[in-house]
């Protein structure tokens, strides 16, 4: 379902963001990738959701050649995309739940389908009851979820997650992995980026260690 | 009609979240669209002015005194035969003192023993006299006539009328052209701001997978909106002073229906090509 063949991403004369770096992961699959700060896992999602292209190997995702789409395919590329950040990227000056309906919007879904998926991926996340509070009057938590909730509401091909606990403290950390796991348990397919090994061992699922950005390991 | 809920509710959310800079600008706006208004409704009012006395230009031919009450008629009837004039009225010694008295006060010209005033006809000119040379040449023909003393025709007035609204007219072109220039400046301004405070929401859009024709026709429509609702403004302001001047001072005419929609309309493309040179900025998204 995504295939990263032979990628590499190099900024200039410095060392590899990335080298030769080649997986792939089937549908359904929860995939924790791994390694400390400046390992290279935000640039490979980067390169995944076409933020950066890569310097040379190919990604594809389902029928989509990633490096070969052009500037205006990149939208269409990510709406089979969903991504969780680190700081959540909520809209301010929109509530949880609109801030969920805009990646139905952009699909142009009809009104009534929008608001009956999203307040189903609101209640899958458990914060249907904060659905009209804006970014500001949420904890990082029910940030974080509502992040979730968007990424996950247009069914993706793929669910990335970049570093989602990091701004989280312990309990609010374990109980987003556990949602994740159980978005993963109904078919999704999803990639975790994170420097937490031990939360990454303790949900299971396979393992995939950068260093240096080189793909050290891969642990079923 | 999806699209343009979801645009007006943008729009909504810029201007409240964003007030006191949204509504910096529309008051801007307003302001640079006024002048062009009011160089409108003066020019507009001048080319009245200058037409209307078109319209009532009249030539005077003086008589000398010793005409006899029978050249009257006959000179009469020879004027209406010439091109160009479409009525002849005429005006008795007598009569020409009762003027000039309503006009300058009855003490006028009292001490005299004699009325200095000549007798005179006073013709209506036709368009056909406003050609080059045509009201000169007639106004030579009667000077020649043995009873006429002097002909006056109020041309030079009407000609320098002419040229003070001509230039007044360019004069108001070209503000209204550097004010209009100005206008889409500010919007593309306001604008560029709107896009840049909102960056993060662009981003956002942008990663959810948003076209650059969804995230951007809001700001382009809130150009179009700010530039029609200060044009609004600007029309509802100068109606309201048209008004007041009628009443007080002197009869104007404001614009015309169709004009008022024209003008505003005219703040509406002002609007939004201010902001689609601003979107140009963010070409990339």
């Amino acid at each position: 379902m995504l295939t990263v063949e032979h990628v590499s991403k190099n900024y200039g004369q410095r060392q590899a963001a990335l080298a030769d770096v080649s997986f792939r992961v089937n549908k359904g699959e929860m995939i924790f990738l791994t390694g400390s700060s400046g390992a290279g896992k935000s640039t490979l999602l980067r390169l995944i959701y076409l933020e950066e292209k890569p310097t040379s190997g190919n990604i594809t995702l389902g029928h989509f050649h990633i490096n070969r789409l052009s500037k205006k395919q990149i939208p269409f590329l990510r709406r089979h995309i969903g991504i969780v950040f680190q700081d959540f990227r909520l809209i301010p000056e929109r509530t949880a739940a609109e801030n969920v309906a805009l990646a139905l919007e952009v699909v142009g879904k009809k009104g009534r389908e929008i608001r009956r998926k999203t307040d189903e991926a609101l209640k899958l996340v458990g914060i249907w009851s904060k659905r009209n509070n804006y970014p500001r009057q949420l904890s990082g938590g029910e940030a974080q979820r509502t992040a979730l909730a968007r990424a996950m509401v247009n069914e993706p091909l793929a669910l990335l997650a970049d570093e989602p606990t990091g701004n989280l403290d312990e309990q609010n950390s374990h109980d987003l992995l556990a949602l994740l796991k159980e978005i993963n348990l109904r078919g999704s397919t999803i990639i975790v980026a994170t420097h937490q090994m031990g939360l990454a061992r303790e949900f299971g699922g396979r393992i995939l260690h950068l260093v240096s950005g080189s793909l050290m390991s891969d642990e079923k | 009609m999806r699209a343009l809920w979801r645009i007006v509710t943008e729009i909504r959310r810029a201007v409240r979240f964003e007030l006191l800079s949204t509504f910096g600008s529309f008051l801007t706006i307003f302001l640079a669209t006024i002048l062009p208004g009011i160089i409108w409704v003066a020019s507009k009012n001048l080319a009245k002015v200058e037409s209307d006395l078109r319209n009532n230009i009249t030539m005077n031919v003086f008589l000398r005194d010793e005409i006899r009450p029978t050249d009257i008629d006959s000179l009469k009837t020879r004027l209406l035969a010439l091109e160009g004039i479409k009525d002849v009225a005429f005006v008795s010694k007598e009569e020409a003192l009762a003027k000039m008295r309503a006009r300058f006060g009855s003490e006028l010209l009292l001490g005299l023993d004699e009325n200095p005033l000549p007798a005179s006809f006073e013709l209506k000119i036709d368009k056909s006299l406003f050609e080059p040379g045509a009201a000169e040449a007639l106004t030579k023909k009667i000077s020649a006539w043995p009873q006429v003393e002097d002909v006056v025709l109020a041309w030079d007035i009407l000609n320098r009328l002419g040229k003070i609204i001509n230039s007044v007219k360019i004069l108001g072109l070209s503000l209204s052209l550097l004010v209009a220039f100005a206008a889409v400046f500010i919007v593309a301004n306001t604008v560029r701001v709107a896009i840049s405070d909102r960056r993060k929401t662009v981003e956002i859009m942008q990663l959810v997978g948003a076209t650059r024709g969804y995230i951007l026709s809001p700001f382009v429509l809130l150009g179009g909106f700010l530039g029609m609702a200060g044009a609004t403004l600007s029309a509802a302001v100068l109606a309201w002073f048209s008004d007041y001047i009628s009443r007080s001072m002197m009869s104007i005419s404001f614009l015309e229906p169709h004009e008022i929609i024209v003008f505003i309309l005219t703040g509406l493309l002002l609007g939004m090509i201010g902001a689609i040179i601003a979107t140009q900025k963010y070409l990339d998204i």
